[in-house]
């Protein structure tokens, strides 16, 4: 779990490769499975890190295939030295390890998104306005617009300990996976999920 | 990119074998990345001298720089130096040891791991700007331009202005440093409201006129809080040294018997964080027994004044006597006081005493408007009263007759001062402790005399026109630059016309809105003095997101895990930080613990020719080496600026100060500065340009306030009364409205009341009288070896001091079995760490005592952790980062905390405590070359 939220910035794309590696994934699958992660845009790391990241964390097994796609184990490389050994491995595949299956699945988006509307009942209203406006992508700018104009925000100096400001509500759904920054501020498909469940009820 | 894409570590690992790329490293690599000059030079070695100024700490000492072939091996003090006089400390001989250290970072370093695991990639100066900028307005793009931050402070580069005004120039108010409300800006800012002068601080320079040698007049020197021994020893230790040979008498008020409690003639060991108190007590004694100057206090400060209970302002003349009609101008308003000539009230008019129509009486109570009021100078006696000799001893665990001895040595001459140190700013009586000594010094009429500390210098000390005080920043630089705030000093109509006058109105209207949404602001406003933000308030909206989430951080020095009270709170909010740039000249274990990209920056032996006063003295700052690719200061926060105006196709606002586009840009100002003809005919014959000095006699000026100005009046102090304002009105207006920082706008006043306007004693918030669980009080101070959080990676003088030392007197210690150099474990509600004690008479037996910063920095792969002790050494995992703050300012608690204490098994794990463990740290890049500058 630490190795995912040391960084906002790579938080959701640790926890979507969990995700993908629940079966076993080659490395260039996985490198190319991040690639098309928004989040990646921003990333400061490229994906071969990330990966590290979470093999290094615990989180997924690296596994060593040979040419015709085998797993080098340790029994196949007793008695090698090490550049046979090296000459035997010819490219990784990753698969998430039980640890890494139990963050995922504390890190399920709607499980966030539910929290997040259970913790903070008083600001369902508003998040709802906001999961709604972001059904096409939306600017910050946009979205504080929204909620200076609805009076649903803060917005200066003021007297009430409680007033937030509009990013406080874009943090949060973004936090809880519900928002994601694609140039734009976007429904991720839990958010509108959620928003579809809010809506019925 | 598919190429990066599809390229695993092995194949990189191939790739980077063959161009001999490294892709990560365990620490900082040292290569140079461009062209450079050789090192050294064929035998015979070749020798030469240079003029420089030492910035080990901020007092800046001249110095000499001995070079064979290129490296600096020899630093002495600056014989021509008029305070160092050639001597120069520890702090600044480490230098030849940090600057060559093996931690030094000389390239850009991009994390190359996850946050904390000192894995780091070279990347080139451009990589490192577009990283930084894109980071910067992706996040602003994001959440608006409130989620950026910067901070400064620690030492090691001071770029105080930069990180004052980069957030401003994304339009974000966040802005803050360890020091600031816990570090000079009380005492600083104090002296900027009571009259508009400088202060008493030894240590930021303000206080000079002891060291004065054209007229050597202190007789007496109060060293309040202030230990220059050990804190500024070449500089103003050196000159107490002289000052006491020459029969200055001093009183030291200090709970630890420092180098210099140690030769003064009265010493008192105050309870830690009861300085108020004491205050108080001197107050009472000087009223009782009419010591203060008379004259001064009736006719150059504010106690005479009525106070109108309601407002607790100063009635004016016009309140009182509505058809009243002054004859001073607008800016000078006329109070009301109790005439002793004709026994009754009168409007006081401003005046020179002699001039003056009345004979105002100090002490008084009067029915004014139906309602009774009293004097400022009767309030103060009357909150003073309480404070005997006795109840103060028993308060301050001092002897009386001590206490009074220290007083009648204060009071008992003509000429004497009160100089004062950082340990008043870094208790929540931050505000009200330099109230009251720059109070003291105002009723004792120690004010711009000769020999006395609260004096000014220089030829524009002496006024032309009525003085005006501009608090947004030093001289008001802020308000010139935005347009907004008020001075102090105008009339409401002077400054209605300032304001409206200001061309740029969305640069004011923009601005207006930062300082109101600055956090924390709200309840403590003497933060605008220096423009910055509420640390704990920072420190909950990071963690809440609430009211908005400052959440990338651009920070510009030091060791924040060292230096920040409650360190391990902001180490648990480092994950909910997007992304962290870091500045500094070494790996520290905040470069290693947080950020994500590090950019390297010059020790002061690299440095442009930034000119460096000491008194009427300037030198120049010399660029005498170079390593790497290091730059200034001010270099990484100016490109990162113009880089995000490019991503953003937009020309950023000019409100950066100390942006720097080069380093040679720097130099040519110091060519302006000195007189030069070129930069190398600077260098060539510096023995010819510096130093450059103003003649004696236009510096040591006095008795300013008493000049005539174009008004016909004597110039006064840039107060709204033109007094002393031993009663700090404008705290009560400023508490209310934010004025005059945020003039013309008001802001919602203090959730917790009216700031005092005087001098109080408030028992801290974990008290060794009541607290049964932690019994002792801890303070902290310096060590001569070490400047704030820097210079742990000095191998010798970490030879000499390996470990952070508790001094505790051994009555305490024998209760708990310790003996001296015994392991020792230090607890606070905060957290434990483990000391080794120092047995000492010299504390209370309910007292102990820590150097107050200690990050020893023995990262590397013999620990089994990466923080390098931070967490088991670090005093600041025991300091007090909650309320109560400082009403005024928000300083929290550093000093003046409760603590239990207990025998240890022996050190913590992560550090090093043996000489021979600290072979790691000694200097190993003298063969790098001196290379050229990057910008």
């Amino acid at each position: 779990m630490a190795v995912v939220m040391k960084q906002p910035l790579h938080r959701e794309i640790l926890y979507k490769t969990l995700g993908f590696c629940r079966e076993r994934r080659g490395l260039t699958d996985v490198e190319q499975e991040i690639a098309t992660y928004p989040e990646f845009k921003h990333a400061t790391q490229n994906q071969y890190r990330l990966i590290s990241f979470l093999a290094d964390g615990g989180g997924l097994d690296r596994l060593e295939l040979d040419d015709v796609g085998e797993i080098v184990t340790q029994d196949t490389k007793a008695g090698l030295s090490e550049d046979e050994i090296d000459d035997l491995v010819a490219s990784y595949a990753f698969v998430t390890t039980e640890a890494g299956v139990a963050v995922f699945d504390e890190l399920d988006p709607r499980r966030r998104i539910l929290d997040l509307l259970d913790t903070m009942p008083e600001y369902l209203d508003t998040f709802a306005r906001v999961l709604e406006f972001c059904a096409s992508a939306r600017t910050y700018m946009e979205i504080e617009d929204l909620l200076n104009e609805s009076g649903l925000c803060w917005s200066g100096v003021t007297e009430d300990e409680d007033a937030v400001h509009p990013s406080y509500f874009v943090n949060n759904l973004e936090k809880a996976g519900a928002l994601v920054w694609d140039e734009g501020w976007l429904l991720s498909d839990e958010g509108r999920a959620i928003l579809k469940s809010i809506r019925e009820s | 990119m598919l190429e990066e894409i599809t390229m695993t570590r092995r194949t990189f690992l191939k790739v980077a074998a063959v161009t001999g790329a490294a892709v990560a490293m365990s620490a900082p690599t040292v290569g140079s990345l461009i062209e450079a000059d050789p090192a050294f030079a064929a035998s015979p070695t070749q020798k030469n001298k240079v003029k420089t100024t030492c910035h080990g700490c901020i007092q800046a000492c001249p110095c000499i720089v001995t070079l064979e072939d290129g490296v600096a091996v020899w630093l002495e003090g600056d014989p021509q130096a008029p305070l160092n006089k050639g001597s120069l400390c520890l702090k600044g001989l480490n230098q030849l040891h940090t600057v060559y250290s093996p931690r030094r970072v000389l390239h850009p370093m991009k994390l190359a791991g996850p946050r904390g695991s000192n894995k780091w990639e070279k990347i080139s100066w451009d990589e490192a700007i577009t990283l930084a900028a894109t980071q910067i307005t992706t996040t602003i793009d994001k959440y608006g331009p409130y989620s950026f931050f910067a901070t400064v402070g620690g030492g090691g580069a001071y770029s105080f202005m930069q990180a004052l005004t980069f957030p401003s120039a994304f339009g974000a108010p966040t802005t803050f440093e360890p020091g600031c409300a816990q570090c000079y800006l009380p005492r600083y800012a104090m002296a900027q409201y009571m009259y508009g002068g400088d202060n008493q601080s030894i240590a930021d320079n303000s206080c000079v006129e002891p060291w004065n040698e054209y007229k050597k007049a202190t007789k007496v020197l109060v060293l309040w809080a202030a230990q220059p021994g050990v804190s500024q020893t070449s500089e103003s230790g050196r000159a107490i040294a002289e000052l006491r040979a020459r029969g200055c008498k001093t009183v030291v008020i200090d709970p630890h018997f420092s180098p210099d409690a140690a030769k003064a003639d009265v010493w008192l060991p105050i309870r830690p964080a009861t300085d108020g108190a004491l205050a108080l007590s001197w107050f009472r004694y000087i009223f009782e027994n009419t010591l203060y100057d008379q004259e001064f206090t009736k006719y150059w400060t504010n106690l005479p004044f009525f106070i109108n209970p309601d407002t607790k302002l100063p009635y004016e003349a016009k309140e009182v006597w509505p058809d009243y009609v002054a004859k001073t101008p607008a800016n000078t308003p006329v109070y009301v006081c109790y005439d002793n000539k004709t026994k009754s009230l009168k409007p006081f008019a401003f005046s020179l005493p002699k001039k003056s129509a009345v004979d105002p009486e100090i002490f008084a109570t009067a029915k004014i408007n139906g309602k009774q009021a009293k004097t400022a100078g009767q309030i103060y006696k009357e909150a003073a009263d309480p404070y005997t000799l006795e109840k103060t001893g028993e308060i301050c665990w001092l002897d009386p007759k001590k206490i009074e001895a220290a007083i009648r040595t204060y009071t008992d001459t003509d000429v004497a001062g009160i100089a004062n140190g950082v340990a008043l700013d870094q208790t929540p009586i931050s505000s009200q402790t330099p109230l009251g000594l720059m109070g003291l010094d105002m009723i004792m009429g120690y004010v711009n005399k000769p020999g006395v500390t609260l004096t000014q210098q220089g030829p524009t000390s002496v006024p032309k026109t009525r003085p005006v005080t501009f608090h947004n920043c030093f001289g008001g630089l802020l308000s010139m630059m935005w347009g907004v705030g008020a001075g102090v000093g105008m009339s409401p109509e002077e400054n209605a016309a300032r304001i409206a006058a200001f061309p740029d109105k969305a640069t004011q209207k923009w601005q207006l809105k930062l300082f109101e949404d600055r956090l924390g602001i709200r309840n403590h406003k003497g933060l605008f003095s220096w423009n910055h933000s509420h640390i704990p308030s920072v420190l909950d909206a990071i963690r809440t997101g609430k009211p908005y989430k400052p959440r990338v951080w651009f920070d510009m020095s030091g060791n924040k895990l060292a230096m920040l009270g409650n360190a391990k709170s902001w180490y648990e909010v480092i994950p909910e930080i997007d992304f962290i740039s870091g500045q500094y000249p070494m790996m520290t274990s905040f470069q290693v613990e947080a950020c994500d990209l590090v950019f390297p920056i010059q020790e002061w032996l690299e440095w442009a020719g930034v000119p460096m006063a000491q008194m009427n003295y300037q030198f120049m700052t010399t660029p005498v080496i170079h390593l790497g690719e290091t730059v200034s200061n001010g270099l990484p926060a100016q490109k990162v600026l113009d880089k995000a105006g490019e991503i953003w196709g937009k020309k950023m606002p000019p409100y950066l100060i100390g942006g720097e586009e080069s380093q040679e840009a720097v130099n040519q100002a110091a060519v302006a500065t000195f007189g030069a003809k070129s930069w190398d005919d600077l260098l060539a014959n510096q023995d010819k340009y510096v130093p450059k000095v103003v003649p004696d006699e236009q510096y040591w000026l006095y008795g300013q306030h008493l000049a005539i100005v174009d008004d016909g009046l004597p110039a006064g102090f840039g107060t709204e009364s033109r007094k002393c304002e031993v009663y700090a009105s404008l705290l009560i207006k400023m508490g209310r409205t934010g004025y005059p920082f945020t003039y013309p706008k008001e802001l919602p006043p203090s959730e917790n009341g009216d700031y005092s306007p005087i001098c109080q004693h408030i028992e801290p918030a974990e008290s060794p009288l009541t607290d049964t669980e932690y019994p002792l009080v801890l303070t902290s101070g310096r060590l001569p070896y070490f400047h704030h959080g820097t210079m742990r990676h000095a191998a010798f003088s970490r030879e000499i001091c390996p470990v952070p030392p508790v001094n505790i007197n051994p009555k305490t210690a024998s209760k708990h079995g310790i003996k001296n150099d015994d392991w020792v474990t230090i607890s606070s509600r905060r957290g434990e760490i483990t000391s080794r004690a120092y047995l000492t008479e010299g504390l209370n037996p309910g007292v102990i005592w820590m150097e107050r910063f200690w990050n020893p920095e023995a990262f590397d792969s013999s620990q089994k952790k990466i923080d390098g002790g931070w967490t088991q050494c670090n005093v600041n995992i025991l300091t007090k980062n909650t309320a109560p703050f400082n009403e005024v300012f928000g300083s929290y608690t550093n000093r003046g905390f409760t603590v239990k204490i207990a025998k240890a098994d022996g050190p913590p794990p992560n550090i090093w405590t043996e000489a021979k463990q600290f072979e790691p740290f000694m200097p190993t890049l003298q063969n790098e070359p001196n290379t050229k500058w990057v910008f």
